[in-house]
């Protein structure tokens, strides 16, 4: 399971670097580490653009700017939030 | 529904020659407009440079959300915020009546994103995706 875990931080991490057009390498992004503000230093209309991503690539939509604060607090966040949406579809 | 200049004048700062909506012919508050702008004049042709077509979708797409009823006009500023994969695809000539179709793709927060198309009859003049943040006037 750890596995597969492991291989969804990834797809998250790739979707983060492809959408927001950033030259980093994704073993940078750290899994608990914020993603706007400091840590990645993203902003709002980089959320935006996440949001727009995970709808068309996930399927998941984030209705809301405090489920989007809880989503966005991190990689593993994101993560956890994916499975959840998943698990209640 | 449709707006007439009177009724854009009470809803966007923008005057002569910065207003690039004579009027909106079609419009779901909120969601997606049709707005028109007649080319009557060289001077219409060099204020309708690249940039300025995105502006007039920028204004179509901000009183279609004054039209929000959390957004009225007045309590309200829109700005445009952002601009993607904007394509050039045709001249504008004088006698085109421009149409401007913008519709709602994506809400988030006070971001919203749409996607924009500049018509005059069958040719496409520019597409693209564009972006309003919404923000109080009263602070």
């Amino acid at each position: 399971m750890e596995g597969v875990a492991q291989g969804l931080n990834d797809k998250v991490k790739d979707l983060i670097i492809r959408r927001l057009k950033l030259t980093i390498d994704p073993k940078t992004i750290k899994d608990d580490a914020p993603l706007f503000g400091e840590g990645l230093g993203l902003d709002s209309i980089d959320a935006l653009e996440l949001v727009v991503g995970l709808e068309q690539e996930f399927g998941i939509s984030i209705p809301d700017e405090d489920v989007g604060r809880e989503a966005f607090a991190s990689v593993n966040a994101l993560v956890a939030y994916i499975n959840k949406t998943k698990g209640q579809a | 529904m449709k707006v007439g200049v009177e009724e854009i004048y009470n809803i966007l700062p923008h005057r002569y020659p910065f207003l690039f909506v004579d009027k909106i012919i079609d419009l779901s508050p909120g969601k997606k407009a049709t707005g028109l702008k007649a080319i009557t004049s060289d001077e219409d042709i060099l204020l309708m440079s690249p940039s300025l077509v995105i502006e007039a979708m920028a204004q179509v797409a901000g009183i279609t959300l004054s039209f929000n009823n959390q957004h009225r006009a007045g309590d309200y500023s829109g700005y445009l915020i952002e601009v993607k994969d904007f394509s050039f695809l045709e001249e504008i000539h004088i006698g085109d009546r421009l149409f401007f179709d913008i519709e709602l793709t994506q809400k988030f927060g006070n971001l919203f994103r749409f996607t924009g198309k500049a018509r005059a009859g069958d040719r496409i003049i520019a597409k693209g995706e564009l972006s309003i943040a919404i923000v109080s006037s009263t602070g």
